[in-house]
């Protein structure tokens, strides 16, 4: 492309002019590649989870708990494949921030695995979950932040479950596993052994927080959903059945609809910036007119004139649009040490890639309205000045 | 030998002014042998700048036709008309009208973007083109860095860099000194006696007429009789006077 150093030397023309368009362009976009993870997270896109698995919760308060013998009861049920149950385990590792980059349960480790066959976990590891009491397992990620390596004690300082001994629990990292793409839920978890946990807790012994298990016949979920519920409806503890993806996307739908404000937002911005650049745009045509006609004076065709004019906004706001994105995405891999909230929020590639068609319709819509003046510039008007 | 490289016949032009139509250039006729050096001469708003922008195919006339070098170009389109135009005209202004964002080397490639050369002949064609103003060593200036005269070569190397056979000048010295102006007439006097340049120039000034092989007299967008030399600035004088 002969014409690519002349738009980019034209860019260069005003380099207040343009850097300040650029830094502006760039800070809507740092914008966007912060805010977008938000809008997927809120939009239920955040953990990928499969259809056939079932959660069972206490149905009146998340406080509540299950008595562990609900797992067998609806292990036993018509059509339930394979169930496992799982207790919020709490407590700290090492402090409030590194805690928070990831959760501990307590699980039934044969079976756990079973219904969540997205976790990889090598044969003699899963051996050495299922027959160590003490043995514990957590996700890839989690190790290698952590530098967590098996054969390691890993100390949690209970908050809710204290033992015999205080607060103070131990396990020994038995095992580490991989999350399969495309069904993350199980990421960032720490799974202690479930038997170990119960005996040596002090108080609440044999209730769990979650019944999960998978469907064998995914059209029969909603009717054995409701034969669970039905079982317990008039116990002490009624449970409510949902899938979890329903689960997972309550938990969110609970903090309202963010993701839209959060778009609504983001529009504002672009609607600003948009009315900023196409300003400067046509203030930087007005300034070069007299050039524009030099260039057609010197034989460049109308049709051109008007793609240098167009490849010049579709630089500037491609590069900004890059810069602004790869940092954002920059500050959400390394700003999880800061705010360990967002350790499981990364930009996925379609937010790369709207974050990237936004820029080009913007360069259109600032663009387009000068580089077509540009094109009809009649050459004898223009020199006479 | 010669023979006529331009054949202006019955060219009218005029501009509009809202609703009123301003006539401009009349049922002009003009010859312009290949090889000449003619000076166009007359008082402002005569329409010289009209007649050089026609010559030059930067506008079509309202009636009439302009054949050069046995091209018709007022029958050109637009997209035929600036394809000419890289290939048979060189431009010269009088603010040189160069880019302010490239180097002189990078203004004098310019028409060479529209030809099929590489970027290595476009370098070396635009070397040699300032090498003939005598300015290769500021190839790496900018035009800001430039005096006006230097900025005036760099345009005549960028008019002259695709070799067309036909120059049009609007003035080219008329924000010059003295000096400048006649170096730039100088390297027009020899693009046209050594190179065999076709060369039109628009100037406001007798003694940069006196450069020119013929010089020819434009009033109210009419050529008139040329006088001869030795009393072209009495007549222009007289012209200025009855323009006024
Ligand atoms: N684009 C245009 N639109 C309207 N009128 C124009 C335009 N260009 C020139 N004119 C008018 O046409 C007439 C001739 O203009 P032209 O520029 O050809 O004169 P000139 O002889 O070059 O004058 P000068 O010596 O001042 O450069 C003037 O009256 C001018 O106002
Ligand atoms: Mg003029």
């Amino acid at each position: 492309m002969k014409f690519f150093g002349l738009v980019f030397a034209s860019l260069r023309r005003k380099p207040i002019r343009t850097g300040l368009t650029a830094a502006s362009l760039m800070v809507a976009f740092l914008l966007f590649g912060l805010l977008e993870p938000v809008v997927q997270a809120f939009s239920g896109g955040a953990a990928v989870s499969s259809e056939n698995r079932m959660w069972v919760s206490p149905r009146h308060s998340i406080s509540d708990m299950l008595p562990v013998r609900y797992h067998q009861q609806i292990q036993r049920l018509d059509g339930v494949d394979v169930a496992a149950h799982q207790t919020w385990f709490g407590g700290v590792y090492i402090d409030a921030v590194s805690s928070s980059a990831f959760t501990r349960w307590a699980v039934t480790p044969r079976e756990f695995m079973q219904v969540n066959p997205q976790l990889e976990l090598p044969l003699e590891q899963l051996d050495a979950f299922i027959n160590t009491r003490t043995g514990a397992i957590v996700s890839r990620n989690i190790a290698e932040r952590f530098d967590m390596k098996v054969g390691d004690k890993i100390p949690i300082l209970a908050d809710i479950w204290h033992n015999e001994d205080g607060s103070q629990w131990e396990f020994d990292l038995v095992g580490i596993y991989d999350v399969i793409e495309g069904d993350s839920v199980g990421a960032n978890r720490l799974l202690v052994n479930y038997d170990f946990f119960d005996e040596y807790r002090i108080v609440g012994k044999g209730v769990i927080s979650n019944v999960v298990f998978t469907v064998a016949d995914l059209a029969q979920s909603a009717s054995i959903a409701a034969s669970v519920d039905d079982m317990y409806s008039n116990s002490e503890m009624e449970t409510l059945t949902v899938s979890e993806q329903d689960y997972l996307l309550n938990q969110i739908k609970q903090l309202g609809n963010i993701g839209l404000m959060v778009r609504a937002i983001m529009a504002a911005v672009f609607f600003t910036i948009l009315l900023l650049t196409a300003n400067t745009m046509s203030q930087a045509l007005r300034d070069r007119v007299g050039e524009l006609a030099v260039l057609k004076t010197l034989g460049f065709q109308d049709v051109s004139v008007l793609l240098i004019v167009l490849a010049e906004a579709l630089l500037l706001t491609l590069i900004t649009a890059g810069a602004g994105i790869g940092l954002a995405a920059y500050l959400l891999r390394f700003g999880e040490y800061v705010v360990p909230q967002i350790s499981h929020w990364s930009l996925s590639i379609n937010s790369v890639l709207l974050g990237l068609a936004v820029a080009f319709v913007l360069a259109l819509l600032v663009g387009l309205p000068p580089a077509l003046k540009a094109m009809r510039l009649n050459i004898a008007d223009a020199l006479q000045r | 030998m010669s023979h006529a490289l331009i054949e202006v016949c019955d060219v009218s032009k005029q501009y509009r002014r809202g609703k009123i139509a301003v006539p401009v250039l009349r049922e002009l006729n003009l010859t312009i042998e290949q090889g000449d050096f003619l000076a166009l001469m007359g008082p402002s708003g005569s329409g010289k700048t009209t007649l050089l922008n026609l010559l030059g195919g930067l506008d079509q006339p309202n009636s009439g036709t302009i054949e050069i070098d046995g091209q018709c170009i007022t029958r050109l389109s637009a997209r035929e008309l600036a394809r000419w135009r890289s290939q048979q005209v060189g431009f010269v202004f009088q603010f040189y009208n160069l880019l302010p964002i490239l180097t002189a080397q990078k203004n004098v490639e310019l028409p060479l973007l529209l030809t099929s050369l590489s970027a290595a002949q476009r370098k070396f064609r635009a070397h040699t083109a300032l090498e003939v103003v005598g300015l290769s060593e500021r190839a790496d200036h900018r035009p800001s860095e430039l005096s006006g005269g230097q900025q005036q070569r760099v345009a005549i190397a960028r008019a002259l860099v695709s070799d067309p056979a036909l120059l049009v000048c609007d003035e080219p010295t008329g924000d010059l000194d003295r000096e400048s102006a006649d170096e730039i007439l100088g390297i027009l006097q020899i693009l046209n006696e050594e190179h065999g340049k076709t060369i039109v120039m628009v100037t406001h000034d007798p003694k940069a007429a006196k450069y020119a092989r013929h010089s020819l007299f434009m009033d109210k967008g009419e050529l008139v009789a040329a006088p001869d030399r030795e009393s072209l600035p009495g007549n222009a004088e007289k012209a200025k006077e009855t323009a006024l």
